[in-house]
């Protein structure tokens, strides 16, 4: 039972696992997560585009600080971070991801690499782009001021003039132009410039020398700013975006493939475990339905129930009645046996002397004739002395008949004799009449009353009754010990007593003896009943006190002997034991207390 | 997907038309409302328990390993964030290599150190810490010591889930620094406070502007968003002679030859405060300095006024510390 309960926790928890699992599948597609990542690359994009766009402004002099061209690379820096931490947290192993992403980050090394290079060459050429026209109007006015305080205007300085001023022009066309070409003779003429420097006045050579270092900055910054940034455009920061979007889409596609193969999959296996549910349920409504249908018939069962205990109840104690009326059958029948015993022995008692009464009396019987006579003629006799006729002859006569009949009665002895068979009759009626006492001493059968009683003399009553069973076959050896009267049911007792004594006598097989001791140890008094017969086998011995247990034939024994005898003193609330030897004999001691509190009223068994 | 592709291209095509086309008025415009430099604010977003943890700990001794000396002993905020030493002094007055740069407004430069080899502040702290010649120690041994203190354990603790960590105190000590913003007269000047700096100063900034310092030194930080050579109008180096690594600057992280004797070109903000200037500590005085660029960076000469007027407006750069960022002196 307890195996089934648990395979079936096991089996719907993995039931349930696997509803979990599938589930966490299907929500393991965040979408917020999906478009915050476009979102981010989103970001990528248009913050490299809004940075190229702040390096453009930066080249075109439309901003005058770095911060615009410096910045974009901290929001892209954190942007990146984003996209790393996000992308990380997918945890899908995609290559290609991998290496688009680092391609891109790669890319924007390069970027700032460039774009630093770009911030460095574009400042100093932007400064002395400003400066040079500055440089060279200085370097026009130093020339205006030496050739002002020469008379002659010096036609090197004129030159070196509108050398300067074509310089600015060319410079600044350069500046405008795309075309690399236009280098090569502004870079001619200042080599020119720089050789000629030194025929010039200290303070126009240091002006033409700053005007020459600065061109040469433009000259030489221009191209390689304008390749940085032709380099920082064709960076294929787009395209890198791009395959990041792409391996990241095949990524998302799949995951949405799987998250629509685990979706339905979890539709089916919902449909599966509703299925299941559903016929769980249908089963349930079944066992209910039964169960509804089992109840019915209990509450039917139990209201009949009463009817039927009831029925019951009385069958049982109609039983019972019969059972306790057989009960007393048995044990009247018993009570009977045992009455017949003694009726049987107490009958013989009485026959012996009965019957010398009864022989004694017709002796005197037959005397009495004579003395009817005697008395006849005695009675005759005055009214033969008062005849007038006065015969002697009938006084002598009479007078004869009466000495002859008192002789007669005096030669017999008739009056000793008769005195004797009178007194025999009246010793036999004396024996008669102690057998009598006897049986009523020992047949209180049907009193319970509870008496102070001596158990001694119950016995030796016992042994009157049993013995016609006993003469000429056991000796009885009585060994009483003082012992203090007891309240109990003498009757009872003495029906014990009795059935222990017959039982012990029919044990011994031909001769043997019994020995009656009683004896009282602290509180209690002990009647102990030893025979010499042939014993009890160990075999029957502990069964000895069941009820209908008996060895003897049957319908000579009832069985109940002994068990009602064990009930008897059990409810004196005393003891019975037994201690048997086969062929050795048998003893019983039945100990009951002094004082005993027994409540006589439940004295049933042997009612 | 296919959307967003096209969404995008119409937008950068959009923003390239739109810039193209407000390209000719913004060049007008941008006079008046893009001046090179721009006005510096204070911080609002910063956390104010790491800020004060992190002022704690600029502070601490514990951080250098034989607890002598702290961030503050070599960028002492009262003294313009810097030692006013040629070269920095490190633990047992071990001489650096180069001269200290000012921890004010250093949240604000685009990379840290003279050669920029740190991208964070965050990452520039892992430097102090295990040099040799500054604080020489490293983190287990750091963190060693401050478990001692409870009141760290316990704030770091309040701050942080995992506590002390030397990732939690570079950030602690990194949000101080961004803190550490020092706007001044100038900014109220270029707020509008036409009043803010003198007649002069205005000067002066006119001619830093027209000599083309703003070329290098412009943006919010007056500096501190580009590499430049240190030379690029005529060769510094081999003028100044001996020439030694930190010499070399970007060039020892970029291991490019182009970014040989490029340095961050550094902030100007309280740059009368951080004498002796440059790498080298080599410009003892403000006007050396001026020298040095006008020669070197320009390739101009410039008269002592103009000098004096530049070196004036300098001047107007030095700013007030916010309330909750002041150093105690150690
Ligand atoms: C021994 C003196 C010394 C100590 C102590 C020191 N620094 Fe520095 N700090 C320097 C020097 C020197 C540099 C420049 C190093 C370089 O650029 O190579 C520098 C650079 C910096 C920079 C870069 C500034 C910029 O604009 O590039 C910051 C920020 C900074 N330090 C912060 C700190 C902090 C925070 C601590 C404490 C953990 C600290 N420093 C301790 C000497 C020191
Ligand atoms: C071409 C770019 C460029 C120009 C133009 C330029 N600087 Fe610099 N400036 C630099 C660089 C790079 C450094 C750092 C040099 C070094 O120390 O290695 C620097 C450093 C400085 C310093 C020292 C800063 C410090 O903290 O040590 C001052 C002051 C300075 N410049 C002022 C000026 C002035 C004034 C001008 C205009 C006359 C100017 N700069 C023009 C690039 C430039």
């Amino acid at each position: 039972m307890s195996l089934r309960y648990f395979t079936n926790f096991v089996l719907s928890l993995f039931m349930i696992a696997i509803l979990v699992f599938l589930y966490t599948k299907v929500q393991s597609l965040n979408i917020d997560d999906h478009y915050e990542i476009t979102d981010t690359l989103r970001q990528h994009s248009s913050l490299n585009f809004r940075w190229n766009e702040q390096v453009l402004k930066t080249k075109l002099s439309l901003s005058s600080n770095y911060d615009s061209v410096t910045n974009p690379l901290v929001d892209l820096r954190s942007l990146q971070n984003k996209l790393n931490t996000k992308l990380s947290e997918l945890s899908v192993e995609s290559s290609s991801l991998k290496e688009s992403v680092e391609q891109y980050n790669n890319s924007i090394e390069e970027k700032n690499k460039l774009i630093e290079q770009f911030k460095g060459q574009n400042a100093i050429f932007d400064n002395s782009l400003r400066y040079i026209s500055t440089a060279i109007e200085d370097l026009v006015s130093e020339i205006d001021s030496q050739s002002s305080s020469n008379t002659k205007p010096n036609p090197t300085f004129l030159a070196l003039k509108s050398a300067s001023q074509t310089l600015l022009r060319e410079l600044l066309e350069f500046n405008q132009s795309a075309q690399q070409n236009l280098a090569e003779p502004i870079t001619e003429q200042l080599r020119i410039l720089e050789s000629q420097k030194k025929s010039f006045p200290d303070t126009v050579s240091v002006k033409l020398d700053a005007v020459i270092r600065h061109a040469l900055v433009v000259v030489k910054r221009k191209p390689e700013i304008d390749s940085l940034l032709a380099k920082i455009v064709s960076l294929p920061i787009s395209t890198n975006i791009e395959k990041i979007e792409n391996a990241y889409t095949a990524v998302y596609d799949s995951r949405v493939r799987d998250k629509d193969f685990y979706f339905t999959t979890l539709i089916a296996y919902a449909g599966v475990l509703l299925a299941l549910l559903a016929f769980i349920g249908y089963r349930l409504r079944n066992s209910y339905r039964q169960l509804n249908v089992l109840n019915k018939q209990l509450t039917v069962a139990n209201e009949t129930l009463e009817e039927r205990v009831a029925q019951r109840t009385e069958e049982l104690s109609t039983a019972y009645n019969e059972l306790k009326q057989s009960q007393a059958q048995l044990i009247q029948s018993e009570k009977m046996a045992s009455l017949g015993q003694m009726v049987a022995g107490v009958a013989h008692e009485i026959n012996t002397p009965l019957a010398y009464c009864h022989s004694n009396i017709d002796l005197v019987k037959e005397q009495l004739p004579d003395i009817i006579t005697l008395f006849k003629e005695f009675a005759n006799f005055p009214n033969l002395l008062d005849a007038p006729e006065s015969e002697q002859q009938a006084l002598k006569e009479g007078l004869g008949t009466i000495q002859e009949a008192m002789l007669a009665f005096e030669k017999e002895g008739s009056f000793d004799e008769m005195n004797l068979l009178l007194e025999g009759s009246l010793s036999g009626l004396n024996q008669i009449s102690d057998m009598v006492k006897s049986l009523k001493d020992f047949s209180r059968l049907d009193q319970h009353k509870v008496e102070n009683s001596d158990l001694n003399k119950g016995l030796d009553s016992v042994l009157v009754i049993a013995n016609n069973v006993l003469k000429n076959k056991v000796e009885i050896i009585k060994d009483y010990g003082e012992i203090p009267k007891i309240s109990c049911s003498p009757s009872q007792l003495n029906q014990v007593f009795l059935n222990l004594i017959v039982n012990a006598s029919q044990a011994i097989e031909d001769t043997g003896t019994i020995t009656l001791r009683t004896y009282s140890t602290n509180n209690f008094v002990n009647i102990n009943i030893e025979d010499t017969g042939k014993g009890i086998p160990q075999d029957i011995l502990p069964r000895i006190f069941d009820p209908f247990f008996t060895t003897k034939e049957i319908g000579k024994g009832t069985g109940l002997g002994l068990s009602i005898a064990y009930k008897i003193i059990q409810q004196h609330g005393g003891t019975i034991t037994v201690r048997s030897e086969v062929n050795k004999g048998t003893q019983f001691t039945v100990s009951l207390p002094v004082n005993q509190k027994t409540d006589f009223k439940n004295f049933e068994v042997a009612a | 997907m296919k959307i967003h592709k096209v969404l995008v291209t119409i937008c950068s095509f959009i923003s390239l038309i739109a810039v193209f086309t407000l390209s000719g008025s913004a060049v007008v415009e941008s006079a008046e409302l893009n001046e090179p430099i721009q006005p510096l604010k204070p911080r609002q977003d910063l956390n104010l328990e790491k800020v004060n943890l992190g002022k704690l700990l600029f502070n601490d001794k514990r951080l250098s390993g034989d607890n002598s000396i702290s961030c503050a002993s070599c960028h002492d905020i009262n003294k313009g964030g810097v030692d006013q030493l040629p070269v920095s002094k490190g633990v047992g007055d071990a001489s650096g290599l180069i001269n200290t740069p000012t921890v004010l407004n250093s949240s604000l430069n685009f990379r840290q150190f003279w050669d920029g080899r740190a991208s964070s502040l965050e990452e520039q702290i892992d430097g102090p810490i295990h040099m040799k010649h500054e604080m020489n120690t490293d983190w287990p041994s750091i963190l060693n010591k401050l478990k001692q203190d409870q009141s760290y354990v316990d704030s770091f603790n309040k701050v942080y889930k995992n506590g002390l960590q030397a990732d939690n105190i570079k950030d602690v000590i990194s949000e101080y620094e961004r803190s550490l913003i020092t706007p001044s007269r100038f900014d109220r000047y270029l707020q509008g406070q036409k009043d803010a700096i003198t007649e002069n100063e205005i000067k002066g900034y006119e001619l830093f502007k027209r000599y083309g310092c703003v070329a290098c030194h412009q943006g919010v930080n007056i500096g501190g968003n580009m590499y430049q050579l240190f030379g690029v109008m005529g060769d510094y180096f081999k003028d100044r002679g001996n020439i030694n690594d930190s010499d070399l600057g970007h060039f020892n992280v970029s291991k490019n030859e182009q970014d040989r004797h490029k340095f961050k070109v550094p902030s100007l903000r309280n740059i009368a405060l951080t004498a002796p200037y440059f790498h080298d500590g080599s410009a003892k005085t403000l006007r050396d300095a001026v020298k040095i660029m006008a020669k070197y960076q320009l390739g101009r000469t410039m008269p002592e006024k103009d000098e004096e007027l530049i070196i004036q407006f300098l001047q107007s750069l030095s700013g007030e510390l916010p309330a909750q960022a002041k150093g105690e002196k150690q």
